[in-house]
């Protein structure tokens, strides 16, 4: 008894200490470059994430201000109707969150800032009509994973369209 | 069946399958991330493409406004009066890119833009001889937007399989 209890404990079928410390070791080294994969496959994602959004954001406001939408309070778009006044000049910013939907001005922690900027090119008294170079750009606040880069351009979109003179109402903080 | 005689290295192995496995799994998530990427980009590009097509053409439309608008001034609605100073004054916009057809009572305005791509836009807009009173001498009955589109380039696609491929496979076999 002794003898079949002695040979059973002599048995090494399992690992060695040596091999699973090769083994952690290989794992660990390995897995950097692993790692690495899958970050930027993470980071393709959001990339993707934030360029179709990005774009559909922007073709949103460029065909709401085509139609005719003020930019101000009054505004039946809602991310017109967020937008605040920089300067003297027709430019104009809204802050976005995650889900690019307009998030209140006094907001730290936006994750994009969408500007506006409405140049007028040429205006007719006659017409009460301007005409207008439009560009929307959109910028990403937040960092992507492990990535130091920030207030990156996602996109711009830039348009000539001929809007009413009083396209642009008083929306300054 | 192949016996092992010792089981060293068999930790090893296993390893190495996991790295493979994570490998494969990283590799195709990057793929599937970085072609989403790439339509989204084809996405963005279009869509700037498209806006600065259309941007010429709202630049003839405006023109086109206000030479309505100066000749109505103009006028001092007499019919006539508006006709003639209208096609004298449209005669400014005709260049390589917008072409003007004249007709007894109405005067249609072809805008075709095309830009570096190889995409077109179409504007046709007519502009009738209507009577000249206080409840018609708005734009938007002087000015009839018939066309108002893109049309996009021919797409080949270069990996597509054709007939002629197949049937000489035929043949050959």
């Amino acid at each position: 008894m002794k003898d079949r209890g002695e040979a059973v404990l002599n048995k090494r079928n399992g690992f060695t200490l040596i091999e699973i410390i090769i083994s952690i070791g290989i794992v660990s080294f390995l897995s950097v470059y692993l790692l690495q994969i899958f970050i930027t496959a993470k980071n393709l994602n959001e990339v993707t994430y934030d360029l179709d959004n990005a774009v559909i954001v922007s073709k949103s406001v460029m065909e709401s201000l085509s139609a005719g939408e003020k930019i101000g309070p009054d505004s039946d778009d809602i991310i017109l109707k967020n937008a605040r006044k920089l300067s003297d000049e027709l430019i104009y910013t809204v802050k976005l969150g995650d889900d690019f939907q307009p998030v209140d001005s006094d907001f730290v922690d936006s994750s994009y800032i969408m500007n506006i900027t409405l140049d007028l090119v040429d205006s007719s008294e006659l017409s009460n009509m301007g005409l207008y170079n439009i560009s929307v750009d959109i910028h990403r606040e937040k960092l992507y994973f492990l990535k130091s880069s920030q207030n990156k351009e996602v996109y711009a979109l830039n348009a000539s369209k001929g809007l009413l003179l009083d396209i642009g109402g008083d929306t300054s903080d | 069946m192949i016996k092992f005689k010792t089981r060293t290295g068999s930790s090893s192995i296993l390893v190495i399958l996991l790295v493979v496995t994570m490998v494969v799994f990283g590799v195709l998530a990057m793929m599937s991330s970085y072609s989403g990427l790439k339509m989204a980009r084809k996405t963005a590009q279009w869509t700037q493409d498209y806006y600065e097509l259309e941007s010429k053409a709202e630049i003839m439309l405006y023109d086109v406004k206000n030479i309505v608008h100066k000749s109505i001034v103009a006028s001092n609605t007499t019919n006539q009066d508006y006709w003639t100073s209208l096609n004298r004054a449209l005669q400014e916009l005709d260049s390589s890119e917008v072409t003007l057809t004249y007709d007894a009572d109405k005067i249609i305005v072809k805008g075709d833009f095309v830009n570096s791509s190889g995409d077109r836009f179409l504007a046709l807009l007519t502009l009738e001889n209507l009577a000249l009173d206080n409840d018609i001498a708005i734009e938007e009955d002087l000015i009839e937007i018939n066309t108002w589109k893109l049309i996009p380039r021919e797409v080949e696609y270069e990996d597509a399989i054709e007939f002629k491929d197949l049937e000489v496979n035929i043949e050959n076999d």
